[in-house]
């Protein structure tokens, strides 16, 4: 189960990277980034890489840290792209919510509280790293409100889980009711 | 086959909604006041204090602990 997701991962991750590649590439020609090539270069590299790494890894099977760390390694990408595109002002800021989003609904509440204390600390380093011009506070409104998101998200996730369950043990007790019902075949009078 | 429930007396029930307050104006502290980003480094705790903090005062509240 857990090898599948991560490999509809991977190929959302090969996606966003594409996407992502395309926008910076576009606002550097417009002239509205002045991040240098060379480091579009190697975050694209590292991101291919990493899903390449990632796709070799779940040709055999998932071991239960990689979840984990290709949570982790995504969203210290988004920060650097963060970092190098104007930090808090960034117009790449909102692809945290893409690793949020699908990483709470596949995984439940604790792949929630994890992205959102990752995301804390990265955004955080972005911040000491660039210093916003405006008011802290703004940042401390963003940061609480992506907690507030990956806890709504997280319950919602577990709420569907223990629902998927439920239906699951129900057409397990329909599945044998059935079979009691049916009975063996020439026992019938 | 009953499960068995442990039982939280009021004190510490008490205790824990204080210190809940206790990180909620903390929190609010630093988003309001704070000069550094590297204060924020500390919502994870705050939060996941408050939350705890919570889930004992509803629980509390339900009389399910």
């Amino acid at each position: 189960m857990e090898q599948q997701t991560e490999r509809s991962k991977v190929a959302v991750r090969w996606l966003v990277a594409a996407v992502l590649f395309a926008a910076v590439a576009y606002l550097k020609r417009g002239g509205l980034l002045t991040v240098p090539w060379s480091t579009i270069v190697a975050l694209t590299a590292a991101i291919v890489v990493l899903n390449a790494t990632y796709s070799v890894i779940l040709r055999t099977s998932a071991p239960r840290w990689l979840k984990y760390v290709t949570t982790g390694t995504d969203l210290i990408i988004i920060s650097l792209l963060v970092w190098f595109t104007g930090g808090s002002g960034s117009v790449f800021y909102y692809t945290y919510f893409i690793v949020l989003v699908s990483n709470s609904i596949r995984y439940g509440m604790p792949m929630a509280l994890y992205v959102a204390t990752v995301y804390n600390v990265a955004y955080v380093l972005v911040l000491l790293f660039t210093p916003p011009s405006g008011d802290l506070t703004i940042e401390a409104v963003k940061i609480l409100t992506f907690w507030g998101i990956a806890l709504y998200a997280g319950y919602l996730a577990m709420r569907f889980q223990r629902q998927s369950r439920i239906m699951q043990s129900y057409e397990e007790t329909i599945a044998g009711l059935r079979a009691q019902a049916a009975g063996p075949k020439g026992s019938a009078p | 086959m009953t499960r068995r429930t442990t039982h939280i007396g009021g004190r510490t029930v008490r205790i824990g909604m204080l210190t809940g307050g206790l990180l909620l104006l903390v929190l609010i502290g630093i988003a309001w006041r704070a000069e550094s980003a590297g204060w924020f480094l500390l919502f994870p705790l705050l939060l996941l204090g408050l939350l705890a903090a919570v889930a004992l005062g509803v629980l509390a509240a339900l009389r399910h602990v």
